[in-house]
């Protein structure tokens, strides 16, 4: 069972349009929605709640295409977007109790836990709070009500490395229960490379790649050449490509690559920034 | 809907604990002047605009949407805001219900006539304040809400100047009505507008970009 589908959805905002997407988020599981500023990965969050709507396409989140019509569908998902909005003069015991008052299975002990847990100060008011702590309080209030489905716009964004690799602890050991799944969307690759099943790139409002994250990583791999070889290349094979003083970098699928050349294992975000180039350049 | 109101209610004593303070001087003053009936009604004026300013925060500190993240429906929104701006006017009447009679004693000149009418004066003032400062809060938004407020209150100021100008015939027919029916009729237009301007809202921040 998938806990997310979107099936060919498009929508259009002035001059950006998200277009034709297609991904689906199998239940137990996280995906990484990666993608440069503009590409549409809060677009495609938001549509998936429901806050907008879509032009065309089909959507679903826990087997219902309107969650935001359902209380009850709203319970079971847990979200941080990329600013946390909550009240500004309350203090953490304070938005505890708001929420008890908002979610039917507030788990007021594991709120505390995780509180103390990110080092969360208790004492002081929301907007005092650093960029980081504000983005740890949206995660606690998140967890908190033991969702099904969690979904982080640019959750780990703000947070130091220390504070992140505690965040994706926290992820892991959420999705350690097969029944959780996490859509991510984030800038910084290697998080999502350290926590994903599931990778997908969004460009320009364009799917341009959803695929399991270790089928990716056996998929492509990266050689060196001189531009004279690149040019040589079959261009409907390169992945993706760059030109530095050096030579060049060539991103292809490892059963395409050319003999003689020797491939070295690709890591995501190489692959995401030539596959971005290369569609520009090639 | 709860977690709602305990927001509020926590944000209006730390935000506008201010306002608080000189609603409640208000109740004061009119309890210890009882033919003086403008603090008590200018008091509940204040608690309406009160709840339209804490939801011009809630949009402008970005919770309102944050909201949508939340098993909490824009209407369920409408809802609570309004239900609480009756609450706090419920509250205020009820302090100065209070107050007033505990000061009539005290003087030992308690007027009960006086007393109800200055209340169902405030009843229709909370209402027609909270329809039409939260209606257009929530329909416009934080910046249009106040021309549009200006606005209306301009209209409804002009029209009633208009038909009093041309004719002394609403007067008469209003001073020659039976006054319990008087009292009932605004009582039910007030309501009326309460409703209406409530549905209003919810109509329009539905389809609010937030």
């Amino acid at each position: 069972m998938n806990a997310l589908e979107m099936n060919h959805v498009t929508k259009s905002y002035g001059s950006f349009t998200l277009n034709d997407i297609c991904l689906s988020l199998p239940q137990g599981t996280i995906m990484g929605l990666v993608g440069e500023n503009g590409a549409g990965k809060t677009t495609c969050l938001k549509l998936l709640l429901g806050i907008i709507t879509a032009d065309s396409g089909a959507l679903r989140l826990l087997d219902c295409d309107n969650p935001r019509a359902h209380r009850e569908v709203m319970e079971r998902i847990g979200v941080v977007m990329d600013d946390v909005k909550l009240p500004p003069t309350l203090k953490m015991n304070e938005i505890g109790g708001i929420m008890a008052g908002i979610y039917k299975q507030w788990d007021a002990e594991y709120f505390n836990r995780l509180c103390t847990q990110m080092h969360i100060p208790a004492d002081t008011k929301f907007s005092q709070l650093s960029r980081g702590n504000r983005m740890k309080a949206g995660i606690a209030c998140a967890l908190s009500h033991n969702p099904e489905l969690l979904i982080l716009d640019e959750a780990t964004s703000g947070l130091d490395p220390v504070a992140r690799d505690e965040l994706l602890d926290v992820l892991l050991e959420f999705t350690r229960d097969e029944k959780h799944s996490v859509l991510m969307s984030s800038h910084i690759v290697s998080d999502l490379e350290k926590v994903c099943d599931y990778i997908t790139f969004l460009h320009e409002g364009k799917l341009i790649l959803s695929e399991e994250k270790d089928v990716l990583k056996e998929s492509y791999g990266v050689f060196h050449c001189t531009p004279a070889q690149l040019a040589e290349l079959n261009r409907n094979d390169i992945t993706g490509s760059r030109e530095t003083a050096y030579g060049c970098e060539v991103i292809m699928p490892k059963d395409k690559i050319p003999a003689g050349f020797s491939s070295e294992p690709v890591d995501l975000e190489e692959l995401f920034v030539l596959m971005v180039k290369g569609e520009k350049h090639v | 809907m709860k977690g709602l109101i305990r927001k509020d209610l926590l944000q209006i004593s730390r935000t506008y604990y201010t306002f608080l303070l000189i609603s409640l001087l208000f109740i004061v003053l009119s309890a210890v002047q009882p033919d003086n009936t403008f603090f008590a009604v200018y008091g509940m004026f204040l608690m309406c605009t009160l709840v339209s300013t804490l939801q011009n925060l809630d949009e402008a500190g970005g919770w309102a949407a944050y909201c949508d993240t939340l098993p909490v429906s824009r209407n369920m929104q409408v809802n609570e805001k309004y239900i609480f701006a009756l609450l706090l006017s419920l509250a205020y009447i009820v302090l100065y219900l209070i107050a007033s009679v505990v000061g009539s004693l005290i003087r030992g000149n308690l007027v009960l006539p006086q007393l109800f009418a200055t209340c169902m004066v405030m009843v229709m003032m909370g209402m027609i304040g909270t329809a039409i400062s939260l209606g257009m809060s929530f329909a416009y938004g934080m910046q249009k809400s106040q021309l549009a407020r200006i606005i209306t209150i301009a209209v409804i100021v002009s029209l009633g100047m208009l038909v009093l100008n041309y004719s002394s015939v609403p007067v008469q027919i209003i001073a020659g009505m039976n006054q319990f029916v008087l009292t009932a009729g605004m009582i039910l237009a007030s309501v009326v507008i309460l409703a209406g301007s409530w549905k209003f809202a919810q109509y329009k921040y539905e389809k609010r970009d937030l």
